[in-house]
């Protein structure tokens, strides 16, 4: 008979069994309204996470909280929806599905795999390590933001149509108040050797790249109370108008 | 911002690393000017293949395969088709480069050139100034021999240069300008003269406007011209391949 201790360590593990395995679905999707360089990087995203869902375009501008019932739809606990303003502007909101909290972001410097000639290449459907920057751990919001992140970005063990291998890494550091997104393929010379590793590895980037700057934070997914609201955002209607009075200023004087 | 705290506490997994391979950097990765491209990529790459390494060794921890074997094949996230296009514009661009410094390298080339053509027409000038001098030094010198001894002794001289000196400096090229003012018997032609020798176009204005009879001329309306068959725009794909 085994001791004690020993059946309490089994128990234990009993009981974290099946909580083990990572399940997280993303459905992605945008609004209408979108360019051509939004959906690539849609598209982009689409293959680089297999674990995602891709579904229609959502068409309607305020209720935002129906995108709960269509992930559950998918069986998705994750969203990523593209929401595109006035042709020329893109919002990415990252959401926990049916009860949040969820993140709006505005995407900037976009440039898609496409664009982007870069050498870099990886499996379609590997999944990729995640590199966080330091200083997500150095406030409330970044912590609760590298979560989220981790969920959507981070492609569960185990995933179908995933690949047995890791060749590539997404890159997320927060520069400027906001998060800059890189991926790299990641170049073995000699995978054989178990020297010094380190001198052997290179990276490579793939792409895409991206710009999210943190807008707003809510207790819901998309709905509720404001979490946190970044006071260093300045909205691209503001700046427009802006640059248009300047613009009026310039020619009246 | 105690609620901020409780969503990140209810969203953390209680789960093995290799479910999620999140690192996050122990080291700051510094970048002083978010607009220098080079650091700030340079800052981004550093902080992503420490992670690499790092993450190499849980992965292997876990018991995971890490690296792919090189007779493992599959679909990749960019296709040959796009990895082809990628490489056409690399070579694109390192031709582009090489031209340029072709062309950088034939302009110096070329300046170089001019220098040497310059110096070559100066050198051939002061050659010329230099004989002319000579030549009129002894021209002088030829006069004042007559002058002293008009017994004959100067056609030891003529003898010892085998040319005629007077002849020579006639032969010298006169400026056009100046033959024209020592001509000056010759006075300018007349101007019907002149029109006559080099041609006069006659008034360019009103050449192509109507005059009364033309508007009366009772002329056919010329002749449409037949338009060729342009050749037919191809399709995309082989417009591009044509390219």
């Amino acid at each position: 008979m085994s001791t004690p201790t020993t059946s309490a360590d089994e128990a234990a593990a009993k009981s974290t069994k099946p909580v083990v395995k990572n399940k997280q679905r993303v459905m992605l999707l945008s609004s209408r309204g979108t360019t051509y360089r939004h959906r690539h990087l849609m598209n982009d995203l689409e293959v680089l996470l297999p674990h995602c869902k891709k579904e229609s375009k959502f068409d309607d501008k305020t209720k935002l909280f129906v995108i709960n019932e269509l992930a559950d739809l998918n069986n998705c606990n994750n969203v990523m929806f593209f929401e595109a303003h006035a042709h020329t502007d893109l919002y990415l909101w990252l959401a926990k599905a049916p009860n949040g909290p969820s993140v709006k972001f505005h995407v900037q410097n976009v440039h898609t795999m496409d664009e982007l000639h870069m050498t870099g290449n990886c499996l379609k459907g590997s999944r990729p390590l995640l590199s966080f920057d330091q200083s997500f751990d150095s406030k409330p919001q970044f912590a609760l933001i590298k979560l989220l992140l981790t969920h959507t970005f981070g492609v569960p063990k185990g995933t179908r149509k995933s690949k047995p291998f890791i060749d590539h890494v997404f890159s997320f550091s927060i520069l400027d108040g906001r998060i800059w997104f890189r991926n790299y393929q990641i170049v073995e010379k000699d995978p054989q050797s178990g020297g010094d590793f380190k001198k052997e590895t290179t990276l490579v980037e793939i792409g895409p790249r991206f710009v999210l700057n943190p807008i707003k934070m809510f207790e819901g997914s998309f709905t509720g109370a404001t979490l946190y609201e970044n006071p260093n955002y300045v909205s691209t209607a503001a700046i427009r108008r802006q640059e248009r009075s300047q613009e009026k200023l310039k020619r009246a004087s | 911002m105690g609620a901020l705290e409780a969503y990140t506490e209810h969203l953390k997994l209680s789960l093995p690393w290799i479910e999620t391979m999140a690192i996050t950097a122990e080291k700051e990765y510094p970048i002083p000017d978010p607009d220098d491209d080079l650091k700030r990529e340079l800052a981004f790459y550093t902080q992503a293949l420490d992670a690499v390494s790092e993450g190499k060794a849980q992965v292997k921890k876990a018991g995971v395969a890490f690296t792919r074997p090189d007779d493992y094949f599959a679909e990749m996230v960019k296709s040959d088709d796009h990895m082809q296009r990628i490489r056409r514009e690399l070579m694109k661009e390192s031709l582009a480069i090489k031209a340029s410094e072709d062309a950088k390298r034939q302009r110096e080339l070329k300046k170089i050139g001019k220098k040497v053509q310059v110096e070559k027409i100066r050198e051939r000038q002061q050659q010329k100034t230099k004989a002319l001098d000579q030549i009129s030094q002894l021209k002088r010198k030829r006069q004042n021999m007559s002058m002293a001894d008009d017994d004959g002794g100067s056609g030891a001289y003529d003898d010892l240069f085998d040319v005629d000196v007077e002849d020579n400096v006639d032969d010298v090229p006169i400026k056009r300008s100046m033959k024209g003012k020592r001509a000056d018997s010759k006075s300018k032609p007349t101007r019907t003269q002149r029109d006559k020798k080099y041609g006069f176009g006659g008034p360019k204005r009103n050449s192509r406007s109507n005059t009364f009879e033309s508007t009366h001329e009772m002329r056919e309306k010329p002749k449409s011209r037949i338009i060729g068959k342009k050749s037919k725009r191809l399709g995309k794909s082989r417009r591009h391949q044509k390219a």
